[in-house]
């Protein structure tokens, strides 16, 4: 396989009916270009050299009308987004049938009987025929795909980060659809992934990938127990866990009003409709007084009641859809609450006006999830980094470009990066350069949303210590938003859960991750995969004991 | 870029050529000894008012031959014609970007009641019959008016629309990327906002939207100038030398030909240019070779 350089070389692997094949590896090692080789869905500009055998048919040498039998006949593929997977302007149960008819020859009532059959083999109910991609949530969408790639009963199953868009609670409940089809259809899987907790869940053998090579391949218990490479040892010491609690036993929690309950600084509420009481201690930096944000008539945020003290870090905990980037909206000023005060040092956000907010602004810094999209494609990264001190400070000249050096250098980039572009820099390096702006005015209070969730394992880790060693440094308050419980118990002191824009359960980090009080947080922790096979078998069966319906 | 794109650098050089003719225009018809402006009765045909002389008049004195009745010199017509056509072009276009730019941006960063009342002027102006309005305006408007002003400023002004119009799709994609947002969060106000963080993305559809836009307002020059409320004479102009040739066509037709075939370079040259910047600036597009 060659584009101008070798995407992938030398790359061999198989695997038998039944097996689960976990292909894992870093943004751009070549994994998901030489699963999609196999269904000839490569670029144009793309050659392929080698052989790729189904069943003893080179699938390299077949015709374009034999590859499109192949494709969603004895292969099917799974994609990572579910939402651009399907058509937005079709009927969920007509999108299927099509596929059924595509490669068959079946009756109308036929293919309608099947489609019945592949939704409730995905455990969807027959309703969801009627329905649009738009009126399922993102977990049942994935479910439908997962229908119409296993529609005609393939002999190998492909799925490309099927989880990756998910939230963990939905995750958890694709990859024990996933584990459930394998048994039922006799498929082969090829797992295409990058996170390591999902190859421990539901991978039989992994291979694991370094730019375009194979570095390693084997049992998974084998090469997680004992990896003998030594990229496969930095991967898996890269992988951010969750820490196992040691049993303790702690008392139980009692009633200190009506519907909350608490067990020292760890509260949580027990009936549904509320979020739980906040007592701001001294000199907090933000404070947050029942807010809420509205869009229309949906209600994101529902009088949440927050604080972060001074040199203290608060872990947002959530889901999509949970409020947590409303929040981070009505502090920044992004989004207008449509209730309650924004406190920041004991000045209410909403009231300022002109100057006086400005001058408040100033001392909120920013980290972003998306580092590519956070930077300015046609500024310099000194001039990204410069944009604050611009605005607010009065440093110019020498004193300026003195001043972002010290930036980049505290975020240990190479002042020689000073005059590059984004695009020429790697997604680890924008994000430090996103982290360097968002200090460079010395923030009182520092919001970072996901900011580490679009980078690779190995950088996550890299930026996750630099983050933890800056914060020692500069002391900043920060909100921390993560829907990764692990990243949270690395950098948290205290830990907010968000459900549904109410805030469940808040306590010291690690009261709340590992003796969680509200059900939701028992049930988002044990649904949160670890990258270790034996433990992660525990856990699953944990995880399947509390039963995932809300 | 243009190395790449055959029919891009053909356009190039064609814009560069009637570019250069219509800035050295005194210079070429120096060289040439006339002028688009003395009468010479010596080189017609006394029995028809026609250019004496094989196709049109066409000597070494007179390189495009001479204008019937008239006598005047037709390539001294053409190249001071460039000048017109190139300096109202262009004016007018720059007159369309910088409205479009500014209600373009203007409305996608703002939205709101600002987005919805410029989205409906616009639809409103890119359906409105222009040209009855401009003929009218043309007979309206006092003498004592710059003529080529009133056409910049006119031609100008109809033009913004298209050019708002992709302004504001393009700030409406960028408004929701993460650095618009740190921006705003540090307390940007929207001019700077624009200026920082906007206008350098917008540079590149601005040009190729602008460019491809020269073509139409050069054309729309001549059409006013052809129905005759553009340049007035004697400024030499190809939209009323197209006009006039028009009834020359059976007995003299290279009187057409010199300055139909200016008119047809110079649009058809900013077109291919246009469309071969719009190639190499984005990179989804691919290059025809």
């Amino acid at each position: 396989m060659a584009f101008d350089a070798p995407a992938a070389s030398e790359v061999s692997y198989s695997l038998a009916a039944g097996e689960v094949l976990a292909v894992v590896g870093e943004s751009g090692s070549g994994k998901t270009v030489t699963a999609m080789s196999l269904l000839g869905l490569l670029p144009g500009t793309a050659t392929v050299t080698g052989r790729a055998l189904l069943a003893g048919r080179d699938l390299f040498t077949l015709s374009a009308g034999e590859l499109r039998a192949v494709r969603g006949g004895e292969i099917g593929m799974v994609f990572q987004e579910p939402m651009t997977a399907l058509n937005p302007v079709f009927r969920i149960g007509d999108q299927l049938a099509e596929v059924v008819r595509a490669h068959g020859e079946r009756t109308t009532a036929q293919a309608k009987q099947r489609t019945v059959e592949l939704l409730s083999l995905v455990g969807l109910p027959s309703t969801a025929r009627r329905k649009y991609p738009h009126e399922l949530s993102g977990g049942q969408l994935q479910r439908v795909v997962i229908a119409m790639a296993v529609a005609n009963e393939p002999s190998l199953l492909i799925a490309d980060e099927p989880t990756t868009a998910l939230d963990v609670t939905v995750q958890a409940e694709i990859l024990e659809l996933l584990r459930d089809l394998r048994g039922r259809l006799d498929a082969a899987i090829l797992l295409i992934t990058h996170d390591m907790g999902v190859v421990a869940d539901l991978a039989d053998r992994v291979v694991v990938m370094h730019d375009g090579r194979v570095v390693e391949q084997g049992p998974v218990a084998d090469v997680f127990g004992a990896p003998e490479h030594e990229y496969t040892r930095s991967l898996l010491a890269a992988v951010v866990s969750l820490s196992t609690p040691p049993p303790v036993d702690l008392p139980a929690a009692v009633e200190v009003s009506p519907g909350v309950v608490a067990r020292g600084a760890h509260v949580a509420v027990t009936e549904p409709d509320l979020s739980t009481p906040d007592e701001p201690g001294d000199d907090p930096v933000l404070v947050l007084t029942g807010l809420s944000v509205s869009y229309g008539r949906f209600r994101a945020v529902d009088g949440v009641g927050l604080h972060v003290g001074r040199g203290e870090v608060l872990g947002l905990v959530g889901e999509s859809g949970s409020g947590k980037s409303s929040i981070a909206g009505a502090v920044t000023g992004l989004v207008a609450p449509s209730a309650g005060l924004v406190g920041l040092t004991g000045q209410d956000l909403s009231r300022l006006r002109g100057r006086a907010l400005k001058r408040a602004r100033g001392r909120i810094g920013m980290v972003f999830q998306d580092p590519a999209s956070s930077l300015n494609p046609r500024a310099t990264i000194a001039r990204s980094v410069a944009s604050p001190l611009l605005l607010h400070g009065s440093l110019r000249g020498a004193a300026l470009a003195r001043r972002v050096d010290e930036l980049l250098d505290a975020v240990q980039l190479s002042p020689s990066l000073r005059e590059r572009y984004p695009h020429e820099l790697s997604g680890g390096q924008r994000q430090r350069v996103g982290i360097a702006r968002a200090i460079a005015l010395d923030p009182e209070l520092l919001i970072a949303d996901e900011p580490t969730s679009a980078l690779d394992v190995s950088v996550q880790a890299r930026v996750l210590d630099l983050f933890r060693s800056l914060q020692a440094e500069l002391r900043f308050a920060c909100l921390f938003i993560s829907h990764d419980l692990a990243v949270v118990e690395r950098l948290a002191d205290r830990v907010a859960v968000l459900y549904r824009g109410r805030v469940v359960e808040t306590g010291p980090a690690g009261d709340v991750l590992t003796e969680p009080l509200h059900p939701y947080t028992r049930r988002l922790l044990a649904a949160a995969p670890v990258a270790d096979p034996v433990r992660q078998r525990e856990r699953r069966e944990a995880w399947l004991a509390l039963g995932h319906s809300e | 870029m243009l190395r790449r794109d055959r029919w891009a650098l053909a356009g190039a050089i064609t814009v560069a050529v009637l570019g250069v003719a219509a800035v050295a225009a005194d210079l070429l018809t120096a060289i040439e000894g006339q002028d688009p402006y003395t009468y010479r009765s010596e080189v017609l045909d006394p029995q028809t008012g026609g250019p004496a002389g094989a196709l049109g008049g066409v000597s070494g004195e007179h390189w495009f031959g001479v204008e019937p009745l008239s006598g005047r010199d037709l390539f001294a017509i053409v190249v001071h014609g460039a000048r017109t056509s190139f300096l109202i072009g262009l004016a007018a276009t720059a007159v369309s970007v910088v409205l479009g730019v500014l209600i373009g941006a203007g409305a996608g960063y703002l939205g709101g009641w600002v987005d919805r009342v410029v989205t409906w002027i616009a639809d409103v102006f890119l359906g409105f019959p222009y040209l009855v309005f401009m003929i009218a305006l043309g007979a309206v408007v006092p003498s004592s008016v710059s003529r080529p002003l009133l056409l910049i400023v006119v031609i100008g002004f109809f033009g913004w629309p298209s050019i708002a119009r992709i302004v504001r799709a393009q700030v409406l994609t960028l408004k929701k990327r993460n650095f618009v947002s740190a921006a705003r969060i540090l307390g940007a106000s929207p001019r700077q906002v624009f200026r920082a963080e906007l206008l350098p993305n917008l540079w590149a559809p601005i040009i190729v939207v602008a460019t491809l836009s020269i073509p139409g307002k050069i054309g729309l020059e001549a059409a006013l100038s052809f129905l005759g409320v553009g340049i007035p004479q004697p400024t030499p102009s190809w939209g009323r030398a197209i006009s006039t040739a028009v009834e020359w066509v059976v007995t003299d037709p290279m009187f057409l030909f010199f300055p139909g075939g200016a008119l047809f370079l110079a649009t058809w040259g900013f077109t291919v240019f246009g469309d071969g910047l719009r190639d190499a600036l984005d990179p989804k597009t691919e290059v025809r070779r």
